[in-house]
């Protein structure tokens, strides 16, 4: 089994959470990856800590003493932070969730978690260019044989011209842009499919499918790796498929 | 006897009632009045027979032809309050004849009437005009017959005076009543649809609703403090189950979210591949019971209503495309097929609980229509109704599953061996009664078809 979490671009992380357990062992896993974790537990001091010094990433939990994670998130960004969010939370109504969004947080993530899950939205969410002045400057899209160019909406691979339907387009195009990442299935349909909700059936699965015979005709190896438990990821560089 | 229910009712029977009473008073007083200048004309007729058989007495047949002669012919007349009220003044009329039947005196009276009291006796007035009379006629002595009678006309012009002060008397109170009737039942209208009103928003899920009270200490104002203390009642204890609901919630998953945590931690240093697995299974198992738990929440969220407060317009042939086109894939994996014919239309709502009621529908079908069962959705605007179908060809649902379909944690399928927590068709129709509208399922010809029914937004 491969491990799914790369060893990505270190970040610096503020991470609010009240529990000490689940503090540590995120502390743990974060730094194992190689991220610097600077940990709060209670939600006036991970405000100052955000107002006084520059973070990648935040990662709040929600029920925090103080002020809560989503009032914390709120402050900071009238005070201008404009760091990515991710809100932790064991609230999981719907309109929880509406509120974390609206609330400012770039994702919401709801208690229990995988810690992978977490990981791979902090990653793609760290590869985000700050919200706000977000320019999409790329046209066109590389990695290893495949190029797909944004404004003419066309994929390449090696130079063979690759028909994609919208829904495929926009699938691949996201593990594109989180090449070398892990993609978590939630995280597609958070992104490729906008469902704020789980469904049953794995349509991310069979969307993949597709979209791999198509990548992969003519007998081209497989870019796209299923990473087994946690989600996908297309190899920048060329790798064979165990 | 009924007792009418509604103030209309009412209404109208008290009205009926009043009116019933005054035309029994007024057709009494008629009737008495009528009686008593009956009876004072009969009076004077006597009086005055009486005063003329004794000057016959006294004087003879032919002073008496002489008097009644003059009465006949004179111009006044008439003696009390009835002076007057005769054509040209005249009320008596008198006649007179001999033992053969000859007329001596008195033109008046065309026929003579047999000896007693005849009532509405033919007479002609002085002024040429006809009439009726009371008449007494009395035989002579000497064989002739003498009539004195008197004008009815009297008693017709007073019957006619009573009968319209009467029915002056009864529109007079026809009118204010129907009036008064009209403004109480406004009255009562205006205050009952405040309390309309306040119980509509509260059916809609929006406890903080009240009914206003205007200081008046009037019976409705007495009533509404009451009912708004037990809409406060009603308030706090919703208030106090959704917030016991969040705090187990959220009491529930910080622990589960610790062992999750050392579960992955030991599957990582987990010593062999079935140490490993069962973590992994067990894992899952634990994510599976939290699924479980997150819709049962999630449908009170949506039955709560509190969701509709970010309703916007949505267009909802783009949303159902979206979904189909997710779970197209899906369908063809198993070689069954979907069929969408979608026509434009906007509806106010909420686009992921819009989804999720499809996505939901779709993988009803997926799952529970049986293998190789395809599906086949429409979307059709009809009279400002946007109506959504989906249909299956697949086995269909047992007899009497009709109504049972959409409780929560109920499944169809006997062995209960198909996933699921038998929550998808629960939440549909509660984001479809969110959305104000209506699913129900519809005779079709295999399979399951389900027809949902919301209002078409883009009309207004």
């Amino acid at each position: 089994m491969e491990d799914g979490n790369e060893r990505s671009d270190a970040m610096r992380i503020l991470l609010l959470e009240d529990d000490r357990e689940t503090r540590d062992y995120l502390m743990r896993g974060l730094k194992e990856l190689g991220h610097q974790v600077v940990a709060e537990s209670e939600g006036k001091a991970a405000l100052s800590r955000t107002l006084a010094e520059a973070f990648d990433i935040l990662v709040l939990d929600r029920m925090v003493p103080g002020l809560d994670g989503l009032t914390v998130l709120k402050l900071a960004r009238e005070a201008g932070c404009r760091s990515p969010a991710i809100i932790l939370s064991a609230m999981a109504g719907i309109e929880d969730r509406v509120a974390g969004l609206e609330g400012g947080a770039d994702d919401y993530l709801i208690k229990p978690f995988a810690f992978a899950e977490l990981a791979a939205r902090l990653g793609a969410l760290a590869r985000r260019p700050p919200s706000g002045d977000r320019t999409d400057a790329q046209t066109v899209l590389r990695v290893g044989d495949i190029e797909m160019d944004l404004v003419r909406r066309t994929v390449k691979r090696d130079g063979r011209s690759i028909e994609l339907q919208p829904r495929e387009f926009s699938l691949l195009e996201y593990l594109l842009r989180n090449a070398d990442r892990l993609v978590t299935r939630t995280m597609l349909l958070d992104r490729v499919w906008n469902f704020g909700f789980d469904p049953k059936t794995n349509i991310v699965e069979t969307h993949m499918s597709r979209l791999r015979t198509k990548l992969n005709e003519g007998g081209a190896e497989n870019v796209i790796r299923t990473i087994r438990g946690s989600g996908y990821m297309i190899a920048g560089r060329a790798r064979p498929q165990p | 006897m009924i007792i009418p229910r509604t103030i209309k009712g009412l209404s109208i029977l008290t009205a009926s009632i009043s009116g019933l009473v005054i035309l029994a008073l007024g057709a009494a007083a008629i009737f008495i009045s009528h009686r008593e200048i009956e009876a004072q004309i009969d009076h004077r007729i006597e009086l005055e027979m009486d005063a003329l058989l004794e000057y016959h007495a006294a004087n003879g047949p032919a002073a008496l032809a002489r008097l009644v002669h003059v009465r006949d012919g004179g111009t006044t007349n008439g003696t009390g309050y009835l002076d007057g009220t005769g054509g040209n003044g005249r009320m008596m009329l008198y006649a007179l004849s001999d033992a053969s039947g000859n007329r001596i005196a008195g033109s008046l009276i065309p026929t003579l009437p047999p000896s007693g009291w005849t009532e509405f006796l033919p007479i002609r007035r002085p002024d040429g005009s006809t009439g009726k009379a009371q008449a007494l006629s009395r035989r002579l002595p000497d064989g002739g017959q003498i009539v004195v009678a008197g004008d009815r006309d009297a008693l017709s012009r007073a019957d006619d005076r009573i009968l319209l002060a009467l029915l002056a008397g009864l529109g007079v109170i026809l009118l204010t009543g129907t009036i008064s009737t009209i403004a109480f039942g406004r009255l009562i209208r205006r205050r009952l649809v405040l309390i309309s009103g306040t119980a509509q928003g509260i059916i809609e899920g929006d406890y903080t609703c009240r009914i206003p009270v205007d200081g008046s200490g009037s019976e409705f104002d007495r009533i509404s403090v009451i009912l708004n203390a037990m809409l406060s009642r009603i308030e706090t204890l919703m208030m106090s189950l959704r917030q016991v609901s969040s705090d187990i919630a959220h009491d529930m998953r910080t622990p589960l979210g610790r062992i999750r945590q050392d579960m992955e931690a030991l599957m990582r240093r987990a010593p062999d591949k079935v140490t490993a697995d069962t973590l992994e299974q067990t894992i899952a198992d634990m994510d599976a019971l939290l699924d479980l738990f997150t819709g049962l929440l999630g449908i009170s969220e949506v039955q709560g209503l509190a969701v509709r407060k970010r309703f916007v317009l949505q267009p909802l042939a783009e949303i159902v495309a979206d979904i189909v086109d997710a779970y197209r894939p899906a369908f063809d994996a198993e070689g069954r097929t979907i069929t969408a014919v979608l026509e434009e239309v906007t509806v106010c709502g909420d686009a992921q609980l819009l989804k999720r009621a499809v996505a939901n529908l779709l993988e009803n079908i997926l799952v529970h229509a049986g293998d190789g069962a395809s599906a086949t959705i429409t979307l059709a605007v009809e009279q400002g109704v946007a109506v959504l179908t989906v249909t299956d060809d697949g086995m269909g649902i047992p007899a009497g599953g009709k109504e049972r379909i959409f409780e929560r944690l109920v499944r169809l399928d006997p062995p209960r061996s198909k996933p699921g927590h038998g929550l998808g068709l629960s939440m549909v129709r509660a984001i479809v009664h969110a959305h104000k509208g209506t699913i129900e399922v519809v005779p079709s010809r295999s399979g399951l078809s389900l027809m949902i029914r919301l209002l078409d937004a883009g009309m207004a």
